[in-house]
């Protein structure tokens, strides 16, 4: 089976099967399209993604590395977040850091239903919390100035009253 | 590949610049490193903007950094209250959601009682997507409503005041309007002005009357509703007639005319037809020039529904209210082996022979007010092997065993409703392997019955009861038999609040909905429940609870939750809630409410009495209270009354009802401070510990006075 050198931004080299790489489409478009050669033995720099984030989502990549393609989603279709598989929660127990570092790097190597998975986690970190609680758990400074809060507030209010 | 961002290091001083790494001699790949990892940061550099020295701080752990596109994906996942609340949380995500239409897309704003002049200016308006307006006057929206409409899917204006060129001036600026609603509307004025837009979006429209400038405006509705009788039935056709391209669905009352003028309308395709009121000539008709409809509605004979069935070869729902009034053979059914769904009805409760009902397409199917001859509606039912949904209602059958006999082998849901039988029996019922949801009502079941049929049902995951007399609290004990069940609503049976304090102990599974008027108020006060699904139960009574005592003394209910855990990632948390209902402890003279019992064994002395000292109560176990002052549905009373125990100034509890009795008194007028009262969450577990001590504790806080 064929493997290919990823670096990161630590400088730290990974060498990957290539199968596993391709979930990302950053490096499957790489591959693919402007035709890198893996066989060189030339790492391919990620710049972006720091060795330890890698390691984590290579194990993701690894795990899910048969799934089928999902179904091309309706944007319409109301969204569920209680769909994710028990392997995925456990996987994404860590630090709020670390999913935060692992989104961006999922995001810049383009692997949506790692993205889509991260989303849901964090979309459940944020269902059912007030503003308040929100701004606790994501560590947000309420930039707001005295009294629009509760403009804003207010006008919710109404709105949450009639869209129930 | 994209670069690699620069990196830029933040001042944590006042004037909170952001420097490149040069500007404060430090390298860029120092920077990098110090700013990505999360080691702590070591490196002290002077800010060369405001002189304050700066430790490199590792990137700051706030919400908002990720990029807006990760957060609009997740924000997408959120529902509208979420999301609102997510608006209220900083500037960045107010921006955020405020900028993105589609996570606006459920927002709507409702105006009631409003005058709308010009001077009227709302404020703060949230920018929705749906507006609704209510019982208001609009003479003018010059002001804000251009802004406001542009982006304005849906519009629904129910009994207002408007004149026609008001409401058509405030048209012209909802350009991506798809559904309005004129509802019940006062026009003030109905002269039509001259247009110059097109709302070229809107697909349906639901109205009471029809002006003829309507043609003009809304060019591609696909779906048009006309609540009332249309006095002007040729505006109606003309503007049929500029929407046939595109009108797919039309709820509307037929006339000859209208009929006529359809038949022109080469170019009319319609799919779905409600009929409310019309003759059954006319129905057939419709159903002779519109062939292509595939779902149907109307009152019609079954004589007329047989030419139907021949004219629509394409029919796949059909709701009829069968017209005839004698005993009935329907043979319509046998002429639409492709329907997917039936409902049927009747005037009144007439016999039906189902010897013509088959189709194995068919998959829900609904009788209303019926009675079903013998075995009927059994051969009807194996005539439908694919069904997965039935309703009863209002119907009579000869036994249980006329629907439960048949072979339901993929019905997925089962609804009953006033459904009764001449003979309560039940012959041992045929498996329901793939029944999911069993809903019963106003049915006449007994529980023996009831637990021989949910054996047979190995999937059944929802459960609905509502004004069954049989279902009660032996019913309950018994739920462990059905270990599959997930979902259980129980509304206005004969159960108590036993039977809820069972479930919180031995279902905490499942997701419980009661309501009964066996469960007083009064008695859900101190429920600790471990499973927040019954939360809302609990909640929903809270109100009435503290209702009968405020009205005889003071009273504070409070609630606690404690957190016993939460899951950060699948945001659960599991609270252990108490409820407590704090009670000024009652002085001679005051008002005391008695239950109902004690009432009884007083000999009937007024329930509500001012006479406390004609109440001597003696604890039956003659024990001291112990500090089980928060165990599940007790709640503890204090009241005056005189010294049994040498320094001890109480009497003994009494159990009433649900309520505990104590008697005892102190001098109020000694004590320099009013007591705080507090809910008190005790550990059952350790209680024998100095039970004495606790006591006096918590009947007077301050030693010195005890």
């Amino acid at each position: 089976m064929s493997t290919i050198k990823l670096e990161t931004s630590d400088g730290v080299k990974f060498t990957v099967k290539t199968q596993v790489a391709k979930c990302s489409g950053t490096i499957r478009t790489m591959l693919e399209d402007i035709g890198i050669n893996p066989q060189d033995g030339e790492a391919i720099p990620l710049s972006n993604v720091h060795s330890t984030i890698l390691q984590k989502i290579l194990v993701w990549a690894e795990h899910h590395v048969d799934d089928p393609e999902p179904p091309r989603e309706d944007a319409d279709a109301a969204k569920r977040t209680d769909d994710i598989c028990s392997w995925d929660e456990d996987f994404l127990k860590v630090d709020q850091r670390t999913l935060f570092d692992v989104m961006l790097a999922a995001n810049y190597l383009d692997m949506k239903q790692l993205i889509a998975v991260c989303c849901k986690t964090v979309a459940n970190m944020i269902k059912g919390k007030t503003a308040d609680q929100i701004r606790r758990t994501f560590n947000i400074e309420n930039d707001f100035p005295p009294g629009e809060e509760d403009k804003i507030r207010l006008r919710n209010q109404f709105c949450e009253e009639r869209s129930r | 590949m994209n670069p690699p961002t620069a990196i830029e290091v933040p001042c944590n001083g006042p004037c909170r610049k952001r420097f490149h790494p040069a500007a404060v001699n430090m390298d860029q790949v120092t920077a990098s490193l110090l700013l990505t990892s999360a080691r702590p940061a070591g490196l002290l550099w002077l800010c060369p903007e405001c002189h304050q020295r700066g430790e490199l701080q590792p990137r700051s752990d706030s919400g908002t950094d990720l990029p807006p596109e990760l957060w609009i994906t997740i924000f997408r996942y959120l529902n509208t209250r979420s999301m609102l609340r997510v608006r209220s949380t900083c500037r960045c995500w107010k921006d955020i959601v405020d900028q993105n239409k589609c996570l606006r897309k459920d927002f709507s704003v409702g105006f009631e009682g409003k005058t709308m002049d010009e001077h009227f200016q709302p404020e703060n308006l949230l920018q929705a997507t749906q507006a609704v307006l209510f019982k208001s006057t609009i003479t003018s929206v010059n002001g804000w409503w251009p802004l406001f409409g542009a982006e304005l899917t849906n519009l629904h204006l129910s009994s207002c005041e408007i004149a026609l060129p008001v409401l058509l001036g405030m048209l012209r600026h909802t350009p991506n309007l798809t559904s309005l609603g004129p509802g019940s509307i006062n026009y003030a004025s109905v002269e039509e002005v001259e247009i110059d837009f097109r709302l070229e979006k809107l697909e349906h429209l639901n109205c009471d009357e029809v002006f003829d400038i309507y043609e003009r405006i809304f060019p591609r509705l696909r779906k048009l509703e006309l609540s009332y009788e249309q006095e002007d039935d040729e505006s109606v056709c003309r503007l049929l007639q500029s929407v046939q391209e595109t009108l797919k669905f039309l709820f509307c009352e037929i006339t000859p005319f209208m009929l006529e003028q359809m038949a022109l309308m080469d170019r009319l395709r319609l799919t779905e037809a409600v009929v409310p009121i019309a003759d059954g000539d006319q129905v057939v008709q419709l159903s002779r020039i519109q062939p292509t409809i595939e779902k149907f509605r109307a009152t019609a004979s079954n004589e007329a529904l047989c030419k139907i069935a021949r004219n629509l070869t394409n029919l796949k729902e059909i709701s009829v209210v069968l017209e005839e009034l004698e005993n009935l053979e329907p043979t319509f059914p046998a002429e639409m082996p492709q329907l997917t769904l039936l409902h049927l009805e009747g005037l009144e409760e007439i016999s039906l022979n189902l010897k013509h009902f088959k189709g194995a397409n068919l998959i829900n199917l609904k009788f209303e007010l019926f009675r079903f001859t013998k075995d009927s509606l059994r051969t009807c039912l194996t005539n439908y092997p694919n069904l997965l949904e039935l309703e009863l209602g209002n119907c009579s059958l000869e036994s249980w065993s006329d629907i439960f006999e048949a072979r339901l082998e993929s019905l997925r849901r089962l609804s009953l409703w006033n459904v009764k039988v001449a003979q309560n029996v039940m012959n041992v019922p045929r498996n329901l392997p793939c029944l999911n949801e069993l809903k019963l009502s106003l049915c006449n079941i007994s529980a023996d019955m009831l637990v021989e049929l949910l054996l047979r049902c190995p999937r059944l995951e929802k459960l609905a009861f509502n004004v069954m007399d049989t279902i009660d609290n032996e019913f309950v004990r018994g739920l462990g038999r059905f270990p599959q069940l997930k979902q259980l609503t129980i509304h206005y049976c004969a159960i108590t609040y036993e039977a809820l304090e069972l479930i919180v102990e031995n279902h905490s599974h499942l997701i419980v909905d009661i309501r009964s008027k066996y469960i007083p108020d009064t008695t859900l006060s101190m429920l600790n429940l471990e499973s927040k699904k019954l939360l809302s139960v609990c909640l929903k009574r809270l109100k009435g609870l503290a209702r009968p005592w405020t009205a005889v003394m003071p009273v504070k209910v409070t609630n606690s939750k404690k957190l016993i855990s939460h899951d950060i990632h699948s945001n659960s948390y599991n609270y252990k809630y108490s409820y407590a209902l704090d009670v000024v402890p009652i002085s001679k003279g005051s008002l005391v409410f008695l239950g109902k019992k004690l009432h009884k064994t007083l000999g009937y002395i007024s329930p509500i009495t001012k006479e406390a000292n004609a109440i001597h109560l003696i604890d039956p176990s003659g024990r001291v209270p112990s500090r089980r002052f928060a165990t599940p549905s007790k709640w503890w009373f204090l009241m005056d009354v005189e010294i049994v125990r040498d320094n001890v100034k109480k009497k003994f509890p009494h159990a009433i009802l649900e309520l505990l009795l104590v008697k005892k008194y102190y001098d109020k007028s000694l004590r320099k401070q009013s007591r705080n009262w507090n809910a008190n969450l005790t550990d059952v577990g350790a209680l024998d510990t100095d039970i004495e001590a606790d006591y006096n504790e918590f009947l007077e806080e301050d030693p010195e006075m005890r």
